[in-house]
This record gives structure tokens, C-alpha cells and sequence, in this order.
């Protein structure tokens, strides 16, 4: 499946991005924890970029969540950049994953989906 | 986007009727005579989907699930198997082996169709 | 349909197909002989067998299927070894596939196939089973497991009302390997109706400790479909014996009834029926006066999505009552109440003059007048009907109100009661449900101020510290039987016996039955709140509410067991404002009886027994009734005819006769109600109007029963 996971490092500001493309699915699913943990144990500041996802699942959206868990033990930032992918809003709509609140009591602030619903109701 | 589906019975009466039903539905599909023979033609263009009996000759149902399954390409792939309601301890070894969900022979061509809408979606 | 055109392509395949396994199959049986101990053969013996069953059951040739069942499940023993290969077997397969062949031949319009030899092959067979017959499951024979079949309604149809389900599911870990998506099976579930669901990720761990191809989410959903639960579970079909399911029905379209408004359970009950919150946790955070959600975040004792998902529940059931609600008001319009009591006067009215009409018509015997007569005499009718009807009202509105009250009056007396409900949907006339309402106050509360105990009484009596108010309605003929019952201490007969002696309100010696006493509580002067509640009893206003439910053209009744409980029974009229009558004339004056308290109307022939005083006694088939004659009751003067007529009528069980000069016939009366002037007649109910202009007075049977019952 045609995909990518390009992860660029900033040594200097400790800040890191993951560009996520293409088709990206519980099959990637080993690949993109791999990613995602680099990503997050060499930056301080993570920032994800999903708009070029096309296809996902539910294994994405546990990752993001469970890189973001790992963020506010280590008291780092992870956050979405850029626009939610219609791939992505169809996954989280289908979950219901949206959220008013975090799902954590510390992540009422940063959690990676509220702005979903923002965004939605305009 | 036309999914593709294969369906693997080493009755050419089932495996027909099979066919037809999912061709009308829209869907691509490959036969298979039996376990090693699907095998062989996962190799080839990708498929979505797997529908498969049990009792095959060389390579039979649960073997060809076990195969699916350890597969990196396949491995979470729908598979239904065509049971009979006399193959109740089969039907507990199919899941065990990673099979998705089952179809009770006989069954009609729609019943058909709603199963595999439920897992293809 | 495409769908059929595929059977049919089968089924010529499927002739084919048999044809060559058939011929394979024999082959293989000889080669078996001379190799008895070749798994290859015996498995293609068996794989040939299992596959005319299976596709011969796809295309409808049941028979064939059957009979090769037979032949299949001998050879999975052989397989298995537990049967040997011998010269017999072979033989017997070999009469087998003949006999198979026979029968696909006649399936094909060939010669019928020989069912007696179908039999002796498998009698034969069987008997080469292993004692106690199969091994394996393998005879579940024929009878299709319907449940585990295949998940088949697909969209399925409507099994009735819309009701909303509480639903969690919560997929093993795996899921995903087992080619699963849960993501479909949410699709799936919205598909059947209004559906909101909550992803719960409390599980969720961090991705340095994550198996990146394991389910840590599972999901709360409400959803609200016509399609009944079977609908919902089918969803689930290929998950349930894996996953965690739990399904409940959280709001049914008649659950409105019992509540006043939209409103729906406290976040607390949600959360405590979803077995997130413990109920002491719940008591606790309770005692703080901030928003409840708040207070158990706080302390951690749930997480916010749960709140969030129980606020969703909350959500959803609301506009989901709020919709049915707004529907029911779009097909009904609202009228003043004067309005429809106007109608219905005139509907009165009407039903006079055609009265008037139908007695004009028979004595001018006019053929064409009676048909107009007939026919303005059923449409009348159906307009009584219809107006009646539209002053019906379903009694749930008023039960509805007593959760309050009984809510009230639990927690002043420290009990812990609630109430339960039951046919609210039962239709009363609006003015009989207003005029109810304080007599049942009475009653509940008597229930729940002398019936049921403290809760650490009950405890020590072995019953749940909680006590019970039930309240229902059913219709019973042309009354509707209300019962107001309570699992509290009952009341004890001699303790009411005592005091009503001590009343001086029965004589001390006098024998009397449980019910005869339990009737003295609703006599005037029995009771006042002190002095029986200290002795346990009840009757508080009793007597008012009596009167109360007589004004209504109802009575009551009270049963009690001691340590049980006790309940009330009021029998009410459908509707007050028109009853079917017996009209009876005395002289020149006319009276109505109403006709749900005759019985039977007999002649009066012997005098003999007429002797004088009020009470007298007439034989009728051997059974001896007191009777009443109204004539003298009522000092009519004038003749009394030779033969006169007994009408027998009976309420409650108590049986007496009203002598009459003549029954006249049966006659729809509308009841027009009397001024104050004849407040004080016991035997006067109200009055109506004849067809022919004159008055009739209707009579109140119930109480001249009772008076001639206790006087």
C-alpha cells in the first residue's frame, strides 16, 4: 500500500515533523508506531501533518492518541498541523472520537481532536 | 472503487453460484479450487476479500486461513468460511485460526451479499 | 432476479459436478478396497460425500443432501479411525452412490428414485456406527441453528416501535487479526436508526507500551431503531462470542407516560446503572452542592468521557422524547374544555329527540320514517361514541404527578419508598380523572404514612428496606378498576374491630367478616388521623374519600393482609355523561336504572309474601331476594296492576329487587344533573330526559342497596 511517513528533526529547537501520506491502515500499523516513537523521543515539540492521508483506520487514531499520552508524561507537545484529511474526519466521525474534552483530565487543553468539532461547528 | 474478492470451493456448483452472485453485486472475483490453488492467486492482483470452504483437498479451509493470516500482505484480511451446521467444532477452529465470520450452508445469494457488505463495507 | 438466475446457473453445475464426483467416487471406493488403509481415498471418499451434501442442500435437493449426510458422517469416523474399512462398508457406499445417482436422475425428471432402498442403505450404515451412534457433533442432522446462521436481515424490517438501547462494546484485543473492522460494525449500527456513539480510550496506554495492531478502544453508543434487538445483536454476529456486548433498553415510546415531561434519568443514574460509578461513591459526591460531574472528576472516581457519554445518553434519550412528543402534538389540536363540554351537551341532546323521533316513527308506523329514524339512530350513535372518546384521557398524566408527592412524603418520614405504575395508558373521561385526583392523594398517602414501615422495620420483617406503591389502571366492561396497593404492614381486622366497637359504631357481639370490617373504615366518624395511625390502621378521611368516589358513580373497595400489605380498589365509570339505562315506569312517573347494575327482570306473580315494612323477600328460582317496592318507597299513589315486575340488580355482590309496574326497554340516558333540592335523596342519582319530552328520574342503585343492606 503506497504510503509514506517522512519524519524531519530540527536538532537545534528540539521541534520535529511527521508528514503522514497516502494509505495508511492497521497493516502500517507496526511501521507508523516505530515513527511515531522516534518522532516523539527526539523532539519536544512534535507536529503531525495528516492532509495527504487517504485511507486510515482506527490503528491511526490510537497511535496519535497513544504518542500524545506518552507527550504529557514527558511534558512535550504533540499537535495536528495543517487540515484534517476527509480520510480522517470519516474515521473520527465513525468512532466517535470527537471530543468536547480530553480524554484525559490533563489533556483538556491539547487533545488532538477537539478541534475537530471546533472546526465542524464552525 | 471495484473490490475484489476470492472465493475458494472445491465445488465448481458453489463456487459458480458464488461468483455470479458477487459479479452482479459489483464485485471482482477470483476462483480457486482449493487451498493451495488461493494461495497462489493472493500472489497475484490484491484482493479485499476471502471467502472460502472447508473441506478442500491438499490444503483445506483452516489451513488456507492459517496461511492467510501469517501472511504479511493478508493479514487482516475479511475471511469468511462456508460451513455446514454439522462442522460446529470446525467452525470453532476457524475462528480460532483468524477467520472473520461464516456462512451456514445452504444459503441464498442474498444472505450471500449481506455478509459480505458487513465485513467489506 | 440476477440472484435466482445464479441458483438456476448452479444448479446445472451443480448435475455436472455430482456426475463426475460420483464417478471419482466410485473409482476411489474400488482402489479402497485393495488399499484399505489410504487416508488419501478415504479422505476424497469423504470430501466427495461432504460436498454433494453441501452444494446438493445450496440448490434445493434436500433428499439428496440428507441421504449423503448419512454416507459423510460414517466416513469422518473412518477417517477419524474409528471405524475400519471393510468389504461391507464399500459395498454399502457403492449402493450409496447409486442410490445418489438415482436420486439426482429423478430430481431431473427421471424415474422416481426407490425410497425403501434409501432406507435400507442407511439403516445398514448406521449400524456401523460406534455404540451411542455418532461421533463428533455430527448429527445436529437438519434442523438449521436459525441463531447462528448466517447474520441475514441485512437492513432488516420494523418489529415494532422505536425504543432506545444503552449499548457498550468492548472488542477482545485482537480484533483486527481476525480480518475485523469494529469501525464497520459502528457503521453498521447507525444504519439502524439514531445513534450516537462515544469512543471510550481510558485503556488507551502510551506509544512506547502499545501493541500497534491491538483494540484499546471500546465504545458506548445509544441508539434509537424500530428494528427491535435481535437487529442490533445480528450486528454483532460475528464478534459476540469474543467481545464484551451488553445491550439495554433505556427508553421505550410509552416510558413518556410515566414522566411529566421530556425529562430523562440524573447523570448519577446513568452512571451508576453503566456500573461506572459506585453507588456510595455517587451518595458522597452527592453531598457536595456542586455539579456532579465536576465533584467525581475531580476526585477521580470516573473518567470525563464517561461523564461526556452518560451526557450524551442523557442527550439523545431527551430529543428522542422530545421529537415523539412534538410528533403526537403535530396530529392533535387543542380545544377548550367548555367547548367539548357544550358538545357534548348537545350530543345529550340529540340522542333525546332521536328518542323522541323513534317513538314518533313506530306509532305512526310510517315505513319510510322508521328507515330515516333508523338511520339517524345509528349515526347518533357513532357520534356519542366519537364525542365520548374525545374526552377520554389517559389516567398516566395523573399517576404521573404522585412520583413527586410519594417522593415527598417518603423522605419526610424517612421511608424509602417508590412507586411502580401500571396501564397508564388506560383512558378515562377527563372529568372522572380530574374529580380523582384528591381521593387518590388520600390514598397514597395513607399508604405511605400508616402502610409502609421504616425501612429498618421492614428489614426486620425480611423485606427489602425499600417498600413498594403500586398503582394501576385496567378496564374492566363499562368500568375501569383503579388499585392503589402497598407491600406495607396491612392493617389487622381486630384492631379495627376494637376500635369501632370502642366508636360504638358496631355492637360487640356481632359476627363479622374481614371485609365487613374493613367496610366500617369508611364509615363517617370512624377515624381521625391520631387515633388509628397510633394503632397502625389507616382511614384518614376514609369516609371522604367514599363520598368522593360515590360522586362519581364509583365504589370502593379495601383488602388487607397483615404483614403483607393492603390495597384499595376504586371502580369507576368510563364516563359520566351518558349511560345505557333500563327505563321502568311506576304510574305515570318514569325511572332509569342503570344498566350495568341489572341483573335480570322477573314478574312479581305470588303476593303472599308481601307483607308490610320495607324489607321483603321474594322466591326467585329458589333463591331468596330482599326486594324493594318503589311504589310505596317513592308514595306514588294509583293502582298497583296485577302483575308487576322485579327488576333484580346487584353491585358488588349484594343482590336485591326493585318492584316496578313495567320495564319499558333499554335507553341510552344522558344524565343531566339535579340542583341542590335533591342533594339530600339517597335513591336519586340525577335525572334525563324521555323521548317524548317528560322527565325521568335516575335511580342510584348502589346506595339503595347499601341502605337496604345496613338499614
Amino acid at each position: 500500500m503506497p504510503h509514506t511517513m517522512d519524519l524531519q528533526n530540527n536538532g537545534d529547537e528540539n521541534t520535529g515533523r511527521l508528514v503522514l501520506t497516502g494509505e495508511i491502515t492497521i497493516s502500517d500499523a507496526r511501521e507508523l508506531k516505530e515513527v511515531l516513537l522516534k518522532a516523539i523521543d527526539t523532539a519536544d515539540d512534535l507536529r503531525v501533518n495528516m492532509e495527504g492521508v487517504m485511507e486510515t483506520d482506527l490503528s491511526l487514531l490510537q497511535l496519535l492518541c497513544a504518542t500524545h499520552r506518552a507527550a504529557l508524561r514527558q511534558g512535550k507537545q504533540v499537535k495536528v498541523e495543517g487540515k484534517y484529511p476527509a480520510a480522517i474526519t470519516r474515521v473520527v466521525t465513525d468512532a466517535g472520537y470527537f471530543r468536547r474534552e480530553g480524554c484525559v483530565a490533563e489533556a483538556r487543553e491539547s487533545c488532538l481532536w477537539i478541534r475537530q468539532e471546533e472546526d465542524k461547528d464552525g | 472503487m471495484d473490490k475484489t474478492i476470492l472465493t475458494a470451493d472445491d465445488s465448481a456448483s458453489v463456487r459458480q453460484m458464488v461468483a455470479f452472485t458477487l459479479k452482479g453485486a459489483g464485485y471482482q472475483v477470483i476462483e480457486a479450487s482449493d487451498g493451495e490453488d488461493a494461495l497462489s492467486k493472493l500472489d497475484g492482483s490484491p484482493v479485499h476479500m476471502v471467502i472460502t470452504d472447508l473441506n478442500m483437498p491438499k490444503l483445506d479451509g483452516i489451513g488456507l486461513i492459517k496461511r492467510v493470516r501469517s501472511s504479511t500482505k493478508y493479514r487482516f484480511i475479511p475471511i469468511i468460511m462456508l460451513t455446514t451446521e454439522s462442522q460446529a467444532s470446525k467452525k470453532q477452529e476457524g475462528r480460532k485460526a483468524g477467520a472473520t465470520g461464516w456462512i451456514v450452508k445452504p444459503f441464498k445469494p442474498d444472505q450471500l451479499l449481506a455478509v459480505v457488505k458487513k465485513v467489506l463495507r | 432476479m440476477e440472484e435466482d438466475q445464479g441458483l438456476e446457473r448452479g444448479k446445472s453445475v451443480f448435475f455436472e459436478e455430482a456426475g463426475e464426483l460420483l464417478a471419482e467416487l466410485e473409482d476411489a471406493l474400488l482402489e479402497l478396497e485393495d488399499a484399505p488403509d489410504d487416508q488419501e481415498l478415504i479422505g476424497s471418499v469423504f470430501r466427495a460425500m461432504h460436498t454433494i451434501k453441501g452444494s446438493g442442500a445450496m440448490f434445493g435437493f434436500d433428499e439428496v443432501s440428507s441421504f449423503t449426510h448419512e454416507v459423510e458422517t460414517v466416513f469422518d469416523l473412518v477417517r477419524a479411525g474409528a471405524i475400519p474399512v471393510t468389504k461391507n462398508l464399500i459395498d454399502l457406499t457403492l449402493a450409496a452412490r447409486d442410490q445418489i445417482m438415482a436420486m439426482l436422475d429423478a430430481s431431473r425428471g427421471g424415474e422416481p428414485a426407490d425410497d425403501e432402498r434409501a432406507e435400507e442403505i442407511t439403516g445398514a450404515l448406521r449400524m456401523l456406527l460406534p455404540r451411542g451412534g455418532v461421533g463428533d457433533e455430527a448429527d445436529t442432522g437438519r434442523v438449521a441453528g436459525a441463531d447462528k446462521g448466517a447474520p441475514l436481515s441485512g437492513a432488516g424490517e420494523d418489529v415494532g416501535e422505536e425504543s432506545s438501547y444503552r449499548i457498550r462494546f468492548r472488542p477482545e484485543p485482537e480484533i483486527f487479526s481476525t480480518g475485523s473492522n469494529p469501525l464497520h460494525l459502528l457503521n453498521e449500527l447507525s444504519e439502524l436508526g439514531e445513534c450516537r456513539i462515544i469512543a471510550q480510550t481510558d485503556a488507551l496506554p502510551t506509544i512506547h507500551e502499545i501493541d500497534p495492531e491491538a483494540c484499546y478502544i471500546y465504545w458506548d453508543i445509544v441508539l434509537t431503531t424500530s428494528k427491535g434487538i435481535n437487529a442490533i445483536r445480528d450486528v454483532f454476529i460475528f464478534v459476540e462470542d469474543t467481545s464484551e456486548l451488553h445491550i439495554e433498553v433505556i427508553d421505550k415510546p410509552d416510558a413518556t407516560d410515566d414522566e411529566t415531561e421530556t425529562e430523562y434519568k440524573r447523570l448519577g443514574e446513568i452512571l451508576v446503572e453503566r456500573g461506572d460509578v459506585k453507588p456510595k461513591d455517587l451518595e458522597r459526591a452527592l453531598e457536595s452542592q456542586k455539579r456532579i460531574g465536576e465533584v467525581l472528576v475531580e476526585q477521580e472516581l470516573v473518567n470525563p468521557a464517561k461523564i461526556r457519554s452518560a451526557l450524551e445518553e442523557q442527550r439523545h434519550v431527551r430529543t428522542v422524547r422530545k421529537k415523539r412528543k412534538a410528533k403526537e402534538t403535530l396530529s392533535s389540536i387543542r380545544v377548550a374544555s367548555p367547548k367539548l363540554d357544550q358538545l357534548v351537551n348537545l350530543v345529550g341532546e340529540l340522542v333525546t329527540v332521536q328518542a323522541r323521533l323513534s317513538q314518533v316513527a313506530v306509532s305512526r308506523n310510517d315505513p319510510q320514517l322508521i328507515f330515516l329514524d333508523e338511520e339517524v339512530e345509528r349515526l347518533t350513535s357513532e357520534l356519542r361514541g366519537n364525542t365520548m372518546s374525545i374526552r377520554m384521557l389517559p389516567i398516566g398524566t395523573t399517576f404521573s404527578k404522585f412520583r413527586r408527592l410519594v417522593r415527598d412524603l417518603a423522605r419526610d418520614l424517612a421511608k424509602e419508598v417508590t412507586m411502580t405504575t401500571e396501564g397508564a395508558e388506560t383512558e378515562l373521561d377527563k372529568t372522572v380523572i380530574e374529580k380523582l385526583n384528591d381521593p387518590l392523594v388520600h390514598l397514597i398517602r395513607n399508604s405511605i404514612d400508616h402502610g409502609i414501615e421504616p425501612p429498618d422495620v421492614r428489614e426486620a420483617a425480611g423485606k427489602p428496606r425499600e417498600g413498594t406503591v403500586h398503582l394501576s389502571a385496567v378496564h374492566s366492561g363499562a368500568h375501569v378498576l383503579i388499585r392503589i396497593s402497598d407491600d406495607g404492614a396491612g392493617i389487622d381486622p381486630e384492631v379495627i374491630r376494637a376500635k369501632a366497637v370502642e366508636k360504638g359504631l358496631i355492637s360487640p357481639d356481632i359476627e363479622m367478616s374481614d371485609k365487613e370490617i374493613f367496610s366500617v373504615l369508611f364509615a363517617p366518624g370512624f377515624s381521625t388521623a391520631r387515633t388509628v395511625s397510633n394503632v397502625s390502621g389507616r382511614g384518614v378521611g376514609m369516609d371522604v374519600v367514599k363520598t368522593n368516589v360515590e360522586s362519581l358513580r364509583g365504589s370502593i373497595d379495601l383488602t388487607s393482609e397483615k404483614g403483607k400489605g393492603t390495597t384499595v380498589t376504586l371502580k369507576l365509570p368510563l364516563t359520566l355523561a351518558i349511560i345505557e339505562g333500563l327505563l321502568a315506569r311506576i304510574g305515570d312517573e318514569h325511572y332509569v336504572l342503570p344498566l350495568s347494575t341489572v341483573e335480570e327482570c322477573v314478574e312479581l306473580v305470588s303476593r303472599e309474601s308481601d307483607g308490610s315494612g320495607r324489607r321483603r323477600l321474594a322466591n326467585i328460582r329458589g333463591e331468596i331476594i330482599p326486594y324493594i317496592h318503589l311504589r310505596e318507597q317513592f308514595h306514588i299513589g294509583g293502582e298497583r296492576p296485577d302483575i308487576e315486575q322485579i327488576v333484580v340488580t346487584r353491585v358488588d355482590g349484594d343482590r336485591i329487587g326493585l318492584v316496578v309496574d313495567e320495564v319499558i326497554g333499554e335507553q341510552q340516558t344522558v344524565i343531566k344533573t339535579m340542583g341542590k333540592l335533591c342533594n339530600g335523596l339517597k335513591e336519586i342519582s340525577g335525572a334525563t330526559i324521555l323521548g317524548d319530552g317528560t322527565v325521568a328520574l335516575i335511580l342510584d342503585v348502589p346506595n339503595m342497596i347499601h341502605s337496604a343492606m345496613t338499614g
